[in-house]
């Protein structure tokens, strides 16, 4: 079928039905917005056309049915269309797939079963297929390079920078390059889109769709699709169509919270005043409900209600503007992420003073969600109201079994026993049995909890959990306690401090300046048999992407651990794991962040996250959206935000090029851990300040490529490494491979609040690498008191280039005014499994250098090395211990290795991420699952909260922790 | 109320023993109508100590709603499995620790019994009309359904005990802490035992087992009790283990199983360790009528699911490929694979001799009673003849929970499905 200028009124949808190999993709009609179409071709007229089809089987090649363009087009199909075999296209080769040429899905498929052919879903009846794979299996099949091109296409009735070009792709590529070009009114062509592997190395089946740009005035165009390569793989299109269908733009992405068990929100903000919200069960062939919105300031919201457990929905969002309608992507959320706890009705015939408790317990608890304990029942009416108003998880306990029959039986009555409110036996009242530090809010339904006043405290939260009591006590107990006593109308509030020696980990290692330790004193652990399971449960295996492709590590600060997923992230209760607030966040991911930088930072009071070309500046406690930062007005249409620190009240953040963050999880290469030439950075072009007071922009800074790895934060001065005379290509993003990246590098020091420069020094410089040969592997930066370390690690090549299987990290140390005090290296210890851009370490006094420990002040080895090491995770420390996989036993789980002694221990079948995921942090170790996909090992795969284990039989410890 | 136990091996040999328990299966299949076959109890999860999932009762078909009971959601222990391991490009991970996704069901002495996650309880159903007969409260989720033996109900609960009820009442008769410590922790807004007893519990030969497990870098205990006092027997201290699952026997071997790890094995009257089963993990474990253990999944590098066959000492004998669920009952082997729902006995020369195939959708869960094959689907639940395979009965479940248990007993087919609903069926 081809058609000009053919307006229609229904959107075809083209999707993808499951995810099974050589399930069959049908085309499903979704009521979206009217939209013209240009152009369209589905190839299937190879199919309907008398005599075509079945395709002639050449004699000597495979018997796989096929026909190649000039056939097609002497049984008048394919009219215009043409195929070019470009200068240098191999002379033999496999006849069939001797260039573009045609054939069903499957029969492409049987030319080489077991190699994922058969996985390009959306191609239906005929496809186009540009083999080189195939091509190369008979002498001169060899490069290919061939061109297939649409007829002239009229676009004379469409409005300036209107169309879209769409169409289902199948693709798959060592070191083959595709693009797209087009040509205006015979002009030159301009490419419009390029694949290949360091993009996109395989995308066996996805709808493709590129923004064409066309001129005002524009009469005809030409699209062309181009493949150039050897052997390893292919690229098959099929359902190609030129519309006007404009994709939507928002300013703030969209993003889904779930407010109740069935029910989810979905949010986005675009310069629209209406849209319409498309959505149904991922499984469904189509989008079955629609939702018509209207904009608030700006902000879209719908609440979709009566949702399925465990279930996938996909949404599809319309934006109206001017009657013009901008559809977006096809975008999805998985509701067993859902965590909400069921609602519960709340009792008519509560007593003023159950009312007035209730309400003042929720006002003072320092979360919206956890643990409150209530200590000595009457008949569970607190506890009723509570689960009513809260999303609090209520232990209620008593030490009558009387009292405990009958509030059991009322609440199994009222359906919210166990799931919302456990009724226990108290046991012990001077040492119950449950751990330290757990619940967020401790009251009474009695008069007072009857359980000691030590054992009260014991129980209760760190850095915010709450006693509420009838008035406040004098006791021993108190007078040592760490906390301070508040008001609550009449009633009287113990609230918890922090604990001593705890820290948060507020940037991805640790601190803003990436030194990988914070301080943490672990309570002075330094083995594992040291740690007892605070809490464990989710997220679970099924919450990430898989443990290979270095993502953000989570964050914690003020008792809450933030924690990303698959397209989602979670923030977790520290101390209990309750989930506090989570997102669905399609634009979410970023990868490889050891050649990037994190996408977020928190503080007490805020997550700040890069999404796209804004910072969202969610509420730490509740998830709300408070701000969305816009990049300075120069990088706004065109860039990303890249990187993101905070400190006081500043933030810091910079901008790379649009699509220039890692996203791809899938295949070995993922692992972004290959040695050698193809290692690339993401580097920002700009550098900017933020009051986080005020969310106004403070400064903005931008001289050349900044590498994004090498941005560190301490004090007030943001130091980086920048390269000042590499101009990237126009059309390209930010990741920079070009080995004149690292030839000449700045070491640059802002004020931070100012952006001016303070100092800056030429270098560091690499040691084999010259713009021909050798390769730079990771490069970092760590800012502590003491200045700057700038590190570099770096294979080692010989003359002629070739890689000599060893490397170094080398760091040189800058002082706080930029004098080079000292430089040190440390040889890899290994070429793989990340060992070889392990992240440095910075304590007090030592530089752990993978493997090496060295003098921080000299810079010196001290012979002494850390390990045995796995590799994969990087290091994180604490006073006391390093953390990360311990080589050898039970398949090299996460353990500690003691900073004095030496000495391993393991957590056995707990395993880390590929990069990281354990952070000491709020006096505990933290560790979100991280490591699941790995079919390795009989691993955990749970979220675990550890804190330092109490000596047994001790007597209960006064929360001062000391 | 009896108890099935393990048949003796007996040493007679593989291929004789099955080709025997093949001829008695076609005897049986063409003598025997289904009103002249006993009513049985389901007295424990998957009905006997081997959990082979079958009984020799007999359903008329076709079957009738009787009653229905929505026990609350279930929270089961852990999440799903990883989507995928990304970087070997491996989908379709299998949960290998997927215990608890219902309430599945024993049934004895007229009542219908189950365990909850959702609201900590034990629970006793009329079998007759679905009516609570009888709830006991624990304090934390009950994971599994009560072992009912010699009038006593055995459950575990994950705040740390073993409780022995009063099976007709529900009274507490005694509980068991299993770890020496009682240490409670937040869990997936609940707080549970440091060792919980995620095991069903086993009683075989006149005594009682179960375990107390979490993590491995805490010791476990496995435990072995006088059904009717409590008194212990032995209580070994095993490091580096994660027991969930439902424990299960051969002759005189023990195995436990432990999720995300190969199932272990435990002298049965010590509860000294005697190996493990070599292979990934897994939590679906039964025993043949032959001794023989099938368990799986193996792990998750396999592109599929798969069952392993292993002798008593662990050595494995062969694999079931594409499958979840399989039920060994006459010397025929029940299992579902590829689309297709297969009856396989050894011939005389130890060659698989398939007695029938039929298409049929993947199930959740599979059992067999005398003249029927039942595969738990989603939202439905389907017969087949064993003689045959031909389709006697299906039936869509109200709501669309999946299907992970069937029992049946006194002619009554019980389902439970993912949403918390046990649903009774009879003629």
């Amino acid at each position: 079928m081809q058609s000009n200028f053919l307006p229609v009124t229904t959107f075809v949808l083209l999707a993808a039905l499951g995810s099974g190999k050589g399930q069959a993709a049908k085309k499903t009609e979704a009521a979206f917005p009217q939209t013209a179409v240009y152009f369209s071709e589905d190839f299937d007229s190879l199919a309907t056309k008398p005599g075509l089809l079945p395709f002639p089987s050449e004699p000597n090649g495979d018997g796989t049915d096929w026909i190649d363009l000039p056939t097609a087009q002497t049984g008048k199909s394919l009219t215009g269309w043409a195929m070019t075999k470009n200068t240098g296209h191999g002379e033999g080769g496999v006849i069939e797939w001797s260039g573009w040429t045609f054939a069903t899905p499957a029969a492409w498929a049987a030319a080489a079963p077991g190699q994922d052919r058969d996985q390009f879903a959306l191609g239906t009846n005929v496809i186009a297929v540009a083999d080189s794979d195939e091509f190369d299996d008979a002498a001169g099949g060899r490069p290919f390079d061939a061109t297939l091109s649409t007829p002239q296409i009229d676009i004379s009735g469409a409005t300036a920078d209107s169309l879209t070009l769409k169409f289902d792709s199948g693709w798959r590529t060592d070191a083959q390059v595709g693009t797209i070009t087009v040509s205006y009114d015979g002009a030159e062509a301009i490419e419009m889109l390029r694949l290949d592997a360091e993009g996109k190395a395989k995308a066996y089946s996805e709808t493709v769709r590129v923004p064409l740009h066309n001129p005002a005035g524009a009469k005809e165009m030409k699209i062309s699709w181009r493949k150039v390569g050897t052997n390893d793989w292919w690229w098959v299109i099929d359902n190609i169509e030129v519309n006007d269908q404009q994709p939507a733009t928002f300013s703030v992405q969209p993003r889904v919270a779930f407010p109740a068990p069935d029910s989810a929100t979905i949010s986005w903000q675009a310069a629209a005043q209406r849209a319409i919200l498309y959505y149904g069960e991922g499984k469904e062939k189509t989008l079955k409900e629609k939702r018509e919105l209207k904009a608030r300031d700006g902000s879209f919201e719908a609440t979709l209600t009566g949702l399925g457990s465990a279930t996938t929905y996909r949404y599809r969002i319309a934006l109206l503007e001017d009657g013009k309608p901008r559809l977006s992507e096809m975008f999805d959320f998985d509701t067993r992420f859902n965590l909400s706890p069921a609602p519960v009705v709340a009792p008519a015939d509560l007593s003023p003073d159950i009312r007035t408790v209730c309400d003042k317990a929720l006002e003072v608890a320092a979360e919206q969600n956890g643990y409150l304990l209530i200590l000595g029942l009457r008949d569970g009416m607190l506890a009723t109201a509570l689960a009513a108003k809260s999303r609090f998880h209520i232990i209620a306990a008593d030490s009558d079994p009387t009292v405990l029959a009958a509030v059991r039986q009322t609440l199994h009555a009222a359906g919210i026993l166990g799931h919302r409110v456990s009724v226990v036996s108290l046991g012990n009242p001077e040492r119950t049995s449950w751990t330290d530090g757990f619940a967020d809010l401790i009251l009474s339904e009695k008069d007072s909890p009857p359980v000691s006043d030590e054992e009260c405290l014991r129980l209760l939260r760190p850095d915010g959990g709450a006693l509420l009591l009838a008035s406040p006590r004098n006791s021993s107990a108190f007078q040592k306690a760490e906390g301070r006593w508040e008001k609550a109308g009449a009633l009287a509030i113990f609230r918890r401090k922090k604990l001593d020696g705890a820290k948060d980990w507020t940037h991805q290692y640790g601190t803003a300046g990436n030194a990988a330790y914070t301080g943490e004193a672990l309570g002075d652990v330094s083995a594992t048999s040291g740690m007892a399971v605070q809490w464990i449960g989710r997220p679970g295996g099924d919450f990430g992407i898989d443990r290979q492709p270095r993502m953000p590590a989570p964050l914690a600060a003020k008792g809450r651990l933030f924690h990303q997923g698959m397209n989602r992230l979670v923030a977790l209760n520290a101390f209990n794991g309750a989930v506090l607030w989570s997102y669905e966040i399609p634009s979410l991911r970023r990868l490889n962040v050891a050649h990037d930088c994190s996408n977020w930072c928190v503080d007490d009071e805020h997550v700040y996250l890069a999404i796209r070309d804004r910072l969202w500046m969610l509420d730490a406690k509740t998830g709300e959206l408070r701000h969305a930062l816009l990049l300075p007005a120069k990088e706004r249409k065109s860039h990303d935000w890249g990187f993101v620190a905070q400190e006081d009240d500043l933030i810091v953040g910079s901008a790379v090029r649009a699509n220039s963050a890692y996203r791809k999880f899938w295949g070995g290469e993922a692992w972004y851990d290959k040695v050698g030439v193809a290692v690339t950075q993401v580097c920002s072009n700009r550098l900017f300040g933020y009051h986080k007071s005020t969310a106004k922009g403070i400064w903005a800074y931008g001289r050349g490529l900044i590498l994004n790895p090498t941005l560190a934060l301490h004090d007030g001065r943001i130091y980086f490494l920048e390269n000042r005379s590499l101009k990237l290509p126009a059309e390209s993003n930010s990741r920079v491979s070009d080995r004149k990246l690292w030839l000449d590098l700045t070491t640059v020091c802002l004020d931070a609040r100012t952006g001016k420069v303070l100092w800056e020094k030429p270098g560091p410089e690499p040691v084999h690498l010259t713009e021909k040969v050798g390769f730079i592997q990771a490069a970092y930066g760590i800012a502590t008191a003491h200045g700057y370390l700038a590190v570099l690690s770096e294979g080692t090549v010989n003359e002629s280039g070739a890689y000599q299987k060893k490397g170094a990290f080398r760091c040189t140390s800058y002082q706080k005014d930029g004098d080079v005090t000292w430089t040190t290296e440390s040889p890899w210890s290994a070429d793989h499994h990340g060992t070889h851009i392990t992240h440095p370490v910075v304590t007090e006094d030592r530089l752990y250098f993978s493997p090496q420990i060295h003098d921080l002040k000299t810079g010196q080895p001290l012979g002494k090395s850390y390990g045995p090491r796995r590799g994969c995770s990087t290091v994180v420390a604490t006073k006391n211990a390093l953390m990360f996989r311990i080589l050898g036993e039970g398949n090299s789980p996460l353990g500690l290795w003691n900073k004095d002694t030496g000495s391993v221990s393991r957590f056995m079948r707990l395993r880390p991420s590929c990069w990281l995921n354990t952070i000491p942090a709020q006096g505990m170790l933290l560790i979100p699952e991280g490591g699941a996909g790995c079919s390795c090992g009989g691993w955990m795969e749970t979220s675990i909260g550890l804190s330092p284990r109490r000596p047994a039989n001790s007597p209960s410890p006064s929360p001062s922790s000391k | 109320m009896t108890h099935p136990t393990p048949k003796p091996p007996g040493r007679i040999s593989l291929q004789n023993h099955r080709r025997l328990n093949s001829l008695w299966s076609l005897w049986i299949g063409a003598l025997l109508l289904p009103t002249t076959l006993p009513a049985e109890d389901w007295p424990t999860y998957r009905h006997d100590s081997r959990r082979s999932g079958a009984t020799e009762e007999a359903l008329a078909f076709p079957l009738k709603p009787a009653w229905q009971h929505r026990g609350g959601t279930p929270r089961q222990a852990w999440s799903g499995p990883a989507k995928w391991d990304a970087f070997s490009a491996n989908t379709g991970l299998q949960s290998l620790r997927n215990f608890d996704p219902c309430y599945f069901v024993t049934v004895a002495g007229g009542l219908v019994y189950y365990g909850s996650s959702h609201d900590n309880a034990i629970h006793a159903l009329d079998i007759a009309t679905g009516r609570e007969s009888w709830v006991y409260f624990a304090e934390a989720p009950v994971r599994l359904p009560p072992t009912i033996h010699d009038g006593r109900a055995f459950a575990g609960s994950d705040d740390g005990f073993l409780y022995a009820l009063e099976a007709k009442e529900g009274k507490l008769l005694w509980k068991d802490q299993g770890a020496p410590e009682d240490r409670r922790i937040p869990s997936n807004a609940s707080m549970i035992s440091l060792w919980p007893v995620r095991t069903a519990p086993l009683v075989v030969n006149n005594a009682l087992f179960y375990t107390a497990s979490l993590t491995p870098w805490e010791s476990s205990w496995l435990i072995s009790l006088d059904p009717a006092t409590g008194e212990r027997r032995f209580a070994q201290e095993i490091a580096d283990v994660t027991f969930q699952g439902a424990l299960l026997a051969t002759v005189n071997t023990l195995v436990a199983p432990q999720g995300r790890s190969a199932p272990l094995l435990y002298d049965i009257a010590t509860g000294r360790s005697t190996g493990s089963i070599g292979h990934g993990g897994g939590v679906f474990c039964l025993v043949t009528e032959n001794n023989e253990l099938i368990s799986g999944p193996k792990s998750q590098k396999a592109k599929d699911n798969q069952l392993f066959l292993t002798n008593a000492e662990g050595a494995r004998i062969a694999t079931f490929n594409d499958t979840t669920r399989a039920v060994i009952a006459e010397g025929v082997a029940y299992h579902h694979t590829r689309g297709v729902l297969k009856a396989l006995a050894l011939d005389a020369t130890n060659k698989e001799v398939s007695q029938w195939n039929v298409k049929a959708p993947a199930p959740n869960e599979l059992i067999v009673c005398a003249n029927a094959v039942l595969l738990g689907h989603s939202s439905e639940v389907h017969a087949y003849s064993r003689k045959d395979g031909s389709l006697l009965w299906k039936t869509v479940i109200p709501g669309e929970g999946l299907v992970h248990g069937l029992a049946i007993s006194n002619r009554i087919l019980f389902v439970s499905d993912s949403l918390g609903g046990i649903h009774a069926f009879r003629p």
